[in-house]
C-alpha cells in the first residue's frame, strides 16, 4: 500500500470538522473520512487523530463563542435585564444544540477511533471529548467565566417570572439541559448540581423568606395559604417546564420552610382571620388548602391538631354554659319540660357540632387519621365534661323514637341515631347510659309511645355492635316481654272472658330482671297489686282475676304482682249532656271512679281518697294535681291552690267543657324527662353500687385466673375489663381490693406488700 | 435497498436489513440520510464484499446481540454453527480478507466468527508449526527465546 502521510490524512479531517460547524455536512463523504479514521488507528497514528480532533473543536468553540456570545453576556453583566438574560441565554443555547448536532455525526466517523483506540488507551470516547470541550472553551474558560454569566442570567429569568414579568421557558428548557448534560472536571456531577441547584435554592429561599413577611402583615389565614399553594404549584411547574426533576423534591421543602413551616402557628393565629374563623365559617375549601400545606410537615400538622381540638373545647364550653340554669347552684327555676328541651338542644348541638367537624375530615382534611384522632379525642373531652350526658344522650333518643318521625324524615332520624351511637362510643360512663335507656325504654314500651318498631331495633343493634350482646340482654329482654304479651293479649281476648264486663284489657307481663326499677316490690301473693292499691269496682278486680287465672293456665309456675303504676286507661266520662273520652293513668281512673256514682257532688278529701284507693302519698299527690290543678281540670279543688294538703277537697267537675272530644290527661312522672337534683342522686347511687359490685367481682375474677398479681398490673387489667362500660378509679379500686382482703377473697404476699395472693 | 460499490466498481444491492448489519453502513445511512447513490467502499474487493454479503443475508433474521453483556461473557471457540463453519471453509487469504473487512465495517458476529476460526486453527500448534501455516518469519534472538520460554513454563507444563 502507498504510504500515505498521517498528517496529510488529519487534515482532511479537520477540515471536515470546520464544514460540519459551517453546516455543509452533506458535501462530505463519509465513508472516506471514516477510512481516514482506520487508516490513522491502523497505522498507530490513534493519538494524532484525537487530540487533533480536540484541538479543532476547541479552536472552533472558541471562535463561534467570540462571535456570538460574548457581546450579549457583557450587555447582560451591565444590564441584567429580562430581554438581555434571553439573548445571552439564547445564545449559548443555540451554541450548544448546534455543537451537540455536530458532534454526533463526529462521533460516528471516528467510530472505529472509538471502538479501538479509545477503548485501549481508556480515554473518554470522543463524544465525551466534545461534551468536555465545549464546557471548557465556552463555559469554563478563565478569562471569561461564562458560566457565572449563564448561570445569573437563567436565576435571573427566573425572578422575573417570579414578580410577574413572562418570560421564554423553551430557552431556559435548553440550557438547562445543557447544564444538566456537561460534567463538573473535579467532582464528575453535573454543573447543573455544582454551580446552579445551589444557588437556585438559595435564592428560592430568600425570595420566599421576603414574601413570608410582606404577605403576614395584611393577609388573612385563607390567603395566605392560598397564596402558599398557588406559589408552589408555580414553582412545580417551572420543574416540569424546565428544571430537573430532581430539583422538585428540595424545591418544595425550601418553599414549605418558607411559607408554612416557619410561620405555621402564626398563620392559624392571625386575629379576625385565623384558624377559629375558618373553623367558625366552615370555609372548607380553605381549610383543605391549609391542610395540603401542613400535613407534610410534623410540627406544623400538630400545632393545627391543637387549634381544631381547642376550637371544639371552647366551642364545647359555649354549649356547657347554656346548660348554667339547669345546674342546682342557678337561681333560675326551670320546670322539667323546659329542662328537658335544653338538655335535648345540648345534644342536638354538641351533634350538629360532630357533623360539621366531619365534613371538615372529609371535605378538607382528606380523612386523614391523625385529624379524625384530634377530632374525636376532643369530642370525647368535651361530652365526658359533662355529668349527665349519659342521661342526655339516653334521653335524646327517647325524643327522635317518640317525636322525631313527626318532625323529621326517615333518614334523617337514622342519621340522628347513627350519630347517638357514635356520642355513645365517646362516653365513658356507659353502664349510666345503660341505666336511663332502660328506664326511657320502660316508659316507651308500656306507653306504647315508640313510633316505629324497626328504629327500636336498629338503635339496640348498634348498641351491640358498640358493647357485645351482655350489655343488650336486658333490653331485648324486654322487647321480648312485650312481644309475649302481645300474643297473651290475643289469646285472651279469643277467649272473650271479658265480654260480659264491658270493657277491654290489655296486660303487659314483664320479667323483673330486664326491666328498670321503676315497679315497686313484688307481693307475696298472685293476684294482689304490690303497692297495696285496691281497685274500687269489682269489675276490675274481676277482670283482673280472670287475667291472672288465664295466665296461670299457660305457666303454672309462676307469679303474677299487679302494678297499677304504669298502666293507662281509655274511659268515657260525662259532664252535664257531653261525653268525653279521657286518656288517663290506671291511678288516675282509680281516683275519678270514686265519683262515678250518680250521687252528684260527691266531695271527697285527699285523706278519703288516700284511704280508699290506697294510692302512696307523694304518687297521689302527682296525680291529684294532674286532674285538678293543671290544664284541664276535671275534678275541681277546694282550695284552688296548687299545692296539696290532707284536707283539700275534691270534688267532680260537671260543668268540664272542651272542644276536642277525645283528651289525654298528662301526669308528668309519666313523661321522660330529665332528672331533678334528688332522683339524679339516686340514680347515681344506684349506678354507683353497681360498679362497686363490677369492680369486685373483676377483681375476683382476674385474681382467679392469675393467681398473683403486682398492684399497678391488677389495676390495670380491672380497668382495661371494665373499659366498654366506665372508667373506674384507682382510689376505688384500691378501696374494693382492701375490702376483699378483709373478706379473705386475696392476701397480701408477705415478702412483698405490693403483691398479692388470690385465696381460693 | 442500498447500492454497495466494491474497491473494484461492482455495484451489489442490498436490502437495509441486510446492509445495516455494518455499523458502518447504518452510522452512514442514519447520519447523511438514505442516498440513490452508492456507498463506495475502496477497502474491499468484490469477492470479499460477495462473501461477507452473503453473511449478512443468512444472518438478516438473528436477533441483536446486547453489546455490554456480549463483552463480559467469556470467549469461547466451539460453538461455530454448522452453517457459519461450511461458510468458513476458505483459503487462507480469503479468510484474512474477511477479518479485515469485517472489522472495517464493524460486523462483529462475522468478525468474531473469523476470530474464533483463527484460534482453532492455533490451538494446540507449536509455535514453529504456527509460523509454518501463516508464513510468519522468526526474527526473535536466541535469548529472546530463552526468556519466552521461561516466562512460559507454566503453560507448558500442561
Amino acid at each position: 500500500t502507498p504510504q500515505v502521510d498521517p498528517q496529510q490524512q488529519f487534515e482532511k479531517l479537520a477540515t471536515a470538522i470546520g464544514e460540519i460547524y459551517k453546516h455543509n455536512a452533506s458535501q462530505l463523504s463519509f465513508e472516506e473520512l471514516y477510512r481516514i479514521g482506520y487508516g490513522l488507528v491502523l497505522s498507530k497514528n490513534g493519538a494524532l487523530a484525537y487530540d487533533g480532533v480536540r484541538s479543532v473543536l476547541e479552536s472552533h468553540l472558541g471562535d463561534l463563542v467570540h462571535n456570538s456570545i460574548v457581546s450579549h453576556a457583557e450587555a447582560a453583566r451591565a444590564t441584567p435585564s429580562p430581554s438581555n438574560n434571553e439573548a445571552l441565554l439564547s445564545s449559548v443555547r443555540i451554541l450548544w444544540s448546534e455543537h451537540v448536532t455536530a458532534m454526533l455525526v463526529i462521533k460516528d466517523i471516528l467510530m472505529y477511533v472509538d471502538r479501538v483506540y479509545v477503548k485501549n488507551a481508556h480515554l473518554p470516547s470522543v463524544y465525551e471529548m466534545g461534551m468536555s470541550a465545549f464546557r471548557d472553551q465556552v463555559l469554563l474558560t478563565a478569562e471569561r467565566r461564562l458560566i457565572t454569566g449563564v448561570a445569573k442570567a437563567v436565576l435571573g429569568q427566573i425572578s422575573n417570572e417570579r414578580c410577574g414579568i413572562e418570560i421564554n421557558r423553551g430557552v431556559l428548557r435548553g440550557v438547562v439541559d445543557m447544564l444538566i448534560e456537561l460534567q463538573d472536571t473535579e467532582q464528575l456531577r453535573p454543573l447543573y448540581e455544582t454551580i446552579f441547584e445551589p444557588q437556585f435554592l438559595f435564592e428560592t429561599r430568600a425570595f420566599y423568606h421576603e414574601m413570608a413577611s410582606a404577605r403576614l402583615t395584611d393577609h388573612g389565614a385563607a390567603a395566605y395559604t392560598r397564596a402558599a399553594q398557588d406559589d408552589i404549584d408555580a414553582e412545580m411547574g417551572r420543574v416540569r417546564a424546565f428544571l430537573a426533576p430532581s430539583t422538585g423534591t428540595a424545591l418544595r421543602n425550601v418553599v414549605l420552610d418558607e411559607l408554612v413551616a416557619k410561620h405555621a402557628d402564626e398563620v392559624l393565629s392571625i386575629p379576625e382571620a385565623g384558624l377559629e374563623q375558618l373553623l367558625d365559617q366552615r370555609s372548607v375549601d380553605a381549610l383543605g388548602v391549609l391542610f395540603g400545606l401542613y400535613s407534610p410537615l410534623p410540627a406544623a400538622l400538630t400545632i393545627l391538631q391543637s387549634g381544631v381540638f381547642e376550637r371544639i373545647q371552647a366551642q364545647g364550653e359555649k354549649f356547657a354554659a347554656a346548660l348554667a340554669p339547669m345546674s342546682p347552684e342557678s337561681s333560675q327555676a326551670l320546670g322539667p319540660a323546659a329542662k328537658t328541651a335544653m338538655a335535648l338542644r345540648w345534644v342536638q348541638e354538641v351533634l350538629a357540632l360532630y357533623d360539621v367537624y366531619d365534613e371538615f375530615l372529609h371535605k378538607s382534611f382528606r380523612g386523614s387519621n391523625d385529624m379524625r384522632k384530634t377530632i374525636n379525642d376532643s369530642f370525647i373531652q368535651l361530652i365526658n365534661a359533662n355529668n349527665r350526658a349519659a342521661e342526655l344522650l339516653s334521653l335524646f333518643i327517647d325524643d327522635n323514637l317518640k317525636n322525631g318521625l313527626k318532625r323529621k324524615s326517615e333518614q334523617e332520624v337514622d342519621h340522628l341515631l347513627e350519630r347517638s351511637v357514635l356520642m355513645f362510643r365517646f362516653l365513658q360512663n356507659k353502664d349510666a347510659f345503660e341505666h336511663y335507656y332502660k328506664v326511657h325504654l320502660a316508659k316507651r314500651l308500656l306507653h306504647g309511645r315508640s313510633l316505629s318498631d324497626d328504629a327500636e331495633q336498629s338503635m339496640v343493634s348498634k348498641l351491640k355492635l358498640e358493647c357485645g350482646s351482655q350489655f343488650t340482654l336486658k333490653l331485648e329482654g324486654m322487647f321480648k316481654d312485650m312481644q309475649v304479651s302481645a300474643d297473651l293479649a290475643r289469646g285472651f281476648k279469643n277467649m272473650g272472658a271479658l265480654d260480659e264486663l264491658g270493657f277491654d284489657m290489655n296486660v303487659s307481663v314483664l320479667t323483673p330482671t330486664f326491666w328498670p326499677a321503676l315497679a315497686l316490690p313484688m307481693s307475696k301473693d298472685t293476684g294482689n297489686s304490690a303497692d297495696g292499691v285496691s281497685l274500687p269496682s269489682p269489675q276490675l278486680s274481676s277482670a283482673v282475676d280472670v287475667f291472672t287465672r288465664y295466665y296461670l293456665t299457660q305457666h303454672s309456675a309462676r307469679r303474677l304482682s299487679w302494678q297499677y303504676s304504669m298502666g293507662n286507661a281509655d274511659i268515657k266520662v260525662q259532664f252535664g249532656d257531653r261525653t268525653h273520652e279521657l286518656n288517663v293513668s290506671t291511678y288516675q281512673m282509680l281516683i275519678l271512679m270514686l265519683f262515678a256514682d250518680d250521687e252528684e257532688d260527691v266531695s271527697l278529701t285527699t285523706g278519703e281518697i288516700q284511704h280508699r284507693t290506697r294510692i302512696p302519698g307523694g304518687v297521689l299527690v302527682r296525680q291529684l294535681q294532674s286532674l285538678a290543678c293543671a290544664k284541664y281540670k276535671i275534678l275541681t279543688k277546694t282550695p284552688m291552690s296548687r299545692d296539696v294538703n290532707l284536707n283539700d277537697k275534691f270534688s267532680f267537675n260537671s260543668g268540664f267543657r272542651s272542644p276536642q272530644y277525645r283528651i289525654r290527661i298528662p301526669v308528668v312522672a309519666a313523661k321522660a324527662v330529665v332528672e331533678s337534683e334528688k332522683d339524679n342522686a339516686e340514680s347515681m347511687a344506684s349506678i354507683g353500687r353497681e360498679r362497686q359490685y363490677l369492680v369486685e367481682a373483676a377483681i375476683v375474677r382476674i385474681m382467679k385466673t392469675r393467681k398473683q398479681l403486682m398492684h399497678e398490673q391488677l389495676v390495670n387489667e380491672v380497668i382495661h375489663q371494665l373499659s366498654a362500660q366506665f372508667l373506674p378509679t384507682s382510689t376505688m379500686i384500691k378501696d374494693i381490693i382492701g375490702r376483699l382482703i378483709d373478706r379473705e377473697y386475696l392476701q397480701r404476699s408477705p415478702d412483698n406488700p405490693r403483691l398479692y395472693n388470690y385465696l381460693a | 435497498m442500498v447500492t454497495l460499490q466494491s474497491s473494484d466498481k461492482r455495484d451489489f444491492q442490498v436490502s437495509m436489513e441486510v446492509a445495516k448489519q455494518s455499523v458502518l453502513i447504518k452510522n452512514l445511512i442514519d447520519d447523511l440520510g438514505e442516498t440513490e447513490e452508492a456507498i463506495p467502499l475502496p477497502n474491499v474487493t468484490s469477492k470479499v464484499l460477495q462473501k461477507v454479503i452473503e453473511y449478512c443475508e443468512h444472518h438478516k433474521h438473528d436477533p441483536p446481540v446486547i453489546k455490554d453483556e456480549y463483552d463480559d461473557l467469556p470467549k469461547r471457540s466451539d460453538d461455530i454453527s454448522p452453517w457459519d463453519e461450511q461458510y468458513m471453509k476458505v483459503d487462507q487469504e480469503m479468510l484474512f480478507e474477511i477479518l479485515l473487512a469485517s472489522n472495517y465495517m464493524d460486523i462483529k458476529p462475522l468478525l468474531d466468527l473469523g476470530c474464533k476460526t483463527v484460534a482453532n486453527m492455533i490451538r494446540g500448534k507449536s509455535a514453529e508449526e504456527i509460523r509454518k501455516m501463516f508464513n510468519i518469519v522468526d526474527d526473535f534472538t536466541p535469548e529472546e527465546k530463552e526468556q519466552i520460554k521461561r516466562e512460559n513454563e507454566w503453560a507448558e507444563a500442561n
